[in-house]
């Protein structure tokens, strides 16, 4: 009797034991079959059936990569893929912790390397630490190093990092320079040393390599051996990236507290690189200084405005309407008044692009500056600030402006808000000379300014037959007739 | 409008424009330092990527190609031969940047390369011309930005639809709606939908293909170097040349391909160039992991509830282009604002712009479409693939560029990659 109790009770274990491994291979099946699901509703819907998979049915969709070929296979890719994003959304930590689980142990049977990278892929879209301990066993893996690497370096706990540094000495030149950048990535503080080891390698990669991954560390200690790379290279751009690097290294110390190494750093750079063709170096540099002082960078900027070479003078000015605001704006309109030539009109254009109206009495009077660039500078500012104040002047200046000057002010009057600017132009416009006359009655026409009808018409009247005749045409345009 | 017909055109504009450009401010070499060139010469370029987008910008007016680089020798051959002997050709990148006689770097490979060469160029002081997309992820484009500003670079994003020719389907360019909007006369917020019926085509065709064979590398082709930050996958002719825009790895299918075509100008038009949106909404099937499917309906939403619609199969046929709570517009300016062409004559133009890639590097302009707001609207492009890729909407701060609640949205703005190519 007994006997014949356990016999059937193995049986009936064994039943269910097979109807448990049915029913997932069922559940899988049918999911695939909806692969790729068509909208929301049934993406949802599949996700929520692998789910109910479980843990272990997960691992046996995954482990299905092994033999499904063609379209099953793809079919397959989407419903793992689709899962791994699925369960990053907010509230689905359980399902994500079984996943990763399930997508580890799967990676772990399959045997073709395909497949392993195909899941490291994946994992590294959703993975956290406790995928950690079986992805740092393929860090060595020819085929499947470095994405593990990314993969340990997305994850990014101390536990994926010291992995990560643990490799780095059993690696290879390629697997060296990916992880030196992956422990860069990570600014991992403590791989300080074995990446300050590799600044002396022979191969110039993965020297520079090391370079970059100590500048985003961004300690301290590195400093002269940065700033001993950067001018060994004539703070040139070469092979191994000692100046850009030595630049990152400057902001990225310029991120921590306190700054003042960091404004020392840049200040080295400013002074050394002097020359034209390192002008980009010189301009990093000062870039540095102006971000971390903010608005108070303002008179260190004035003074560089006047520098000889014009590619810095125009970062600087870059730099400087960046931090434009109501408190320094006074300072640089007092700039502007004692500069002279270029520089002026460099400033003046800066002040413009910044749209500070209190810059307006300035354009005044650049507009009647000696030189014709300050003028010009005036004019196109005038446009940027988009106010008819300047109109008086413009109109004024144009009465004597030559004919570059005139269509300056032809242009930047087309900025200017206002309801009765049409009004304006065409009052003003009978008391210009003939060329400023025919740029004016092409604004009206432009405007569409039937109801200025008397002033163009009294230009009929002009001497000059060329402004008769586009007075005729704007009247022509505007479908008035010429009584 | 193809790509060659632009750079004939903008040839000509810039033939026609330099030399009053050149009058405004004429700068001696010496003071320009090494590299530049006076007004009157021409500025060097180096192309990086010599397929037939790098072949199509060999010539423009005011520049000179010196260099070139590919990673396909054939590519590199057929280029030399246009060329001529005394351009200089590599298969790495960096030793073009390296060359103290190149001024621009041309970037014309595929995207998942765009954001690490203008980053280096900006480091080796070179000014930049950038194919778009600007970049395929978030965040290589917040370090192309901050590299070209950190080293006072020029960068051009090559898109041009926000300063000249008809906006697509539109049938006018967009400075006319520019002054519309403006003018307030829509009223505020907007929406913009770009749609087959609005006039914007979304390039279906550049789906991938899923379950592609492994097939031997041509010798011509280095493609480690090819596949460069990029996972190393097994070689197909289908991912790359002419297709690789169907792979998530390199690009984002049509989206990619237009999407900074269609949306840049849009965000110039809502004055959005230093922001982006708060949300971006898909309808859209799931996609599969590697190959770059369909998608039907894409939105935007800024904080002040501006949209943008993305309507893949134009389901909306009633769609204006632009909408507001006081009017609409559609293609070919046609409005429901009466006398529109009449009233907005009143209203003063836009801003004026830099479109002129020669002058502003002669003149150190800022180019009209540069690294920022470049990657503002590369954003646009991009937070729509990340959608896609994990298959739900998604909130974002615009400030932090960072996805809101999403690990896993998040994961894809700025993901590790390959690094072995260094």
């Amino acid at each position: 009797m007994k006997r014949t109790v356990s016999i059937l009770l193995i049986f009936l274990s064994l039943t269910v034991a097979a109807q448990h491994r049915q029913l997932p291979a069922a559940a899988i099946a049918r999911i695939i079959g909806k692969m790729p699901a068509k909208d929301q509703p049934q993406l949802d819907s599949c996700m929520q059936q692998i789910t109910k998979l479980g843990q272990q049915g997960i691992t046996s969709m995954a482990m299905l990569l092994a033999t499904y070929q063609g379209n099953s296979r793809v079919r397959l890719q989407y419903a793992l893929s689709g899962y791994a994003a699925y369960v990053t959304t907010a509230g689905k930590e359980t399902e994500r912790s079984k996943a990763i689980k399930a997508y580890c142990a799967a990676l772990k049977q399959l045997p073709r390397a395909d497949d392993k990278l195909f899941v490291i892929n994946q994992l590294q879209r959703f993975a956290d630490n406790s995928a950690v301990p079986l992805l740092k066993a393929y860090l060595p893996a020819q085929q499947l190093g470095e994405a593990a690497t990314a993969a340990l370096a997305q994850i990014n706990t101390p536990d994926a990092i010291v992995a990560l540094l643990k490799a780095l000495d059993k690696a290879n030149s390629k697997s060296e320079i990916s992880l030196i950048t992956a422990l860069g990535r990570t600014r991992y503080l403590s791989a300080l040393d074995a990446v300050t080891l590799r600044t002396s390698s022979a191969d110039t990669r993965v020297k520079r390599a090391a370079y970059y991954a100590l500048a985003e560390i961004g300690n301290a200690e590195s400093e002269p051996l940065l700033a001993a790379a950067a001018e060994k290279a004539g703070y040139h751009y070469e092979a191994t990236g000692a100046t850009g690097a030595y630049l990152l290294y400057i902001r990225r110390l310029a991120d921590n507290w306190p700054v003042a190494p960091a404004i020392t750093a840049a200040n080295k750079l400013l002074q050394r690189c002097r020359t034209d063709d390192l002008v980009h170096v010189r301009i990093a540099a000062l870039k540095v200084i102006a971000d971390v002082k903010g608005a108070d960078a303002s008179p260190l900027l004035m003074m560089e405005a006047d520098d000889k070479n014009t590619v810095y003078r125009a970062a600087v000015l870059e730099m400087a309407g960046r931090i434009m605001n109501a408190a320094n704006t006074d300072q640089w309109i007092a700039k502007a008044r004692m500069a002279k030539g270029t520089v002026k009109a460099e400033i003046i254009t800066m002040m413009g692009n910044s749209r500070q109206r209190t810059v307006i009495p300035l354009l005044r009077e650049a507009l009647k500056n000696e030189e014709q660039n300050v003028r010009l500078s005036a004019i196109h500012a005038a446009a940027h600030l988009e106010s008819g104040d300047l109109m008086p002047d413009l109109m004024i200046m144009m009465k004597t402006a030559d004919t570059t000057e005139m269509k300056a002010i032809a242009e930047t009057i087309q900025y200017f808000k206002g309801r009765d600017m049409s009004d304006r132009i065409a009052t003003a416009m009978l008391q210009q000379p003939p060329f400023a006359q025919i740029l004016l009655l092409h604004l009206l026409e432009k405007k569409m300014a039937a109801d200025r009808a008397p002033q163009i018409r009294f230009l009929l009247k002009s001497t000059d037959p060329a402004v008769v005749q586009a007075a005729t045409a704007t009247l022509k345009a505007l479908n008035i007739s010429s009584e | 409008m193809t790509e060659q017909k632009k750079t004939h055109s903008r040839r000509t504009f810039l033939r026609n424009s330099l030399g009053a450009a050149a009058a405004f401010t004429i700068i001696p070499r010496h003071v320009l330092g090494r590299g530049y060139l006076a007004p009157s010469d021409q500025l060097t370029k180096g192309v990086i990527g010599t397929g037939s987008m790098g072949k199509q910008h060999f010539p423009y007016a005011g520049t000179r190609v010196v260099a070139i680089c590919d990673v396909d020798s054939r590519h590199l051959q057929e280029a030399k031969q246009m060329l001529g002997n005394d351009v200089k050709t590599f298969d790495d990148y960096r030793e073009l940047i390296q060359l103290p006689e190149v001024d621009i770097v041309h970037i014309a490979t595929p995207p998942h390369w765009h954001g690490i060469m203008a980053e280096e160029a900006a480091r080796a002081g070179k000014d930049i011309w950038c194919e778009k997309p600007m970049t395929r992820t978030i965040g290589e484009g917040k370090r192309v930005m901050e590299a070209v500003q950190q080293y006072g670079r020029i960068f051009r994003l090559n898109t041009w639809f926000r300063f000249e020719d008809n906006f697509y389907g539109l049938n006018t360019p967009v400075k006319p709606i520019k002054k519309l909007v403006n003018s307030g006369l829509l009223g505020w917020p907007l929406t913009v939908t770009l749609g087959p019926q609005t006039g914007f085509d979304w390039k279906f065709n550049w789906i991938g293909k899923t379950n592609l064979p492994a097939v031997p590398v041509p010798a011509e082709l280095n493609y480690d170097r090819w596949l460069g930050p990029a996972p190393c996958k097994p070689y197909n002719p289908h991912r790359v040349h002419q297709t690789f825009r169907g792979y998530w790895d390199y690009d984002g299918g049509g989206l990619g391909d237009m999407g900074q075509h269609y949306l840049d100008p849009v965000q110039y038009l809502l004055g959005k160039d230093n922001t982006s949106p708060v949300s971006v909404e898909i309808d859209a099937p799931l996609q599969h992991p590697d190959a770059v499917g369909a998608w039907k309906r894409i939105t935007y939403t800024y904080k002040d509830g501006c949209r943008i619609i993305l309507d893949g199969e134009g389901k909306d046929q009633k769609a204006a282009f632009i909408e507001g709570p006081a009017g609409k517009l559609y293609p070919g300016f046609r409005s429901d604002i009466p006398d529109l062409e009449k009233v907005l004559a009143t209203y003063p133009e836009p801003q004026p712009q830099v479109t002129n890639f020669t002058e502003a590097v002669l003149q150190r302009k800022k180019f009209a479409l540069n690294e920022e707001n470049g990657h503002r609207s590369c954003t646009l492009v991009n937070m729509a693939k990340i959608a896609l890729q994990v298959g739900r909407s998604l909130e974002f701060d615009p400030e932090k560029q960072l996805f809101l609640y999403d690990d896993g949205a998040n994961r894809l703005i700025d993901p590790p990659t390959r690094n072995s190519w260094k």
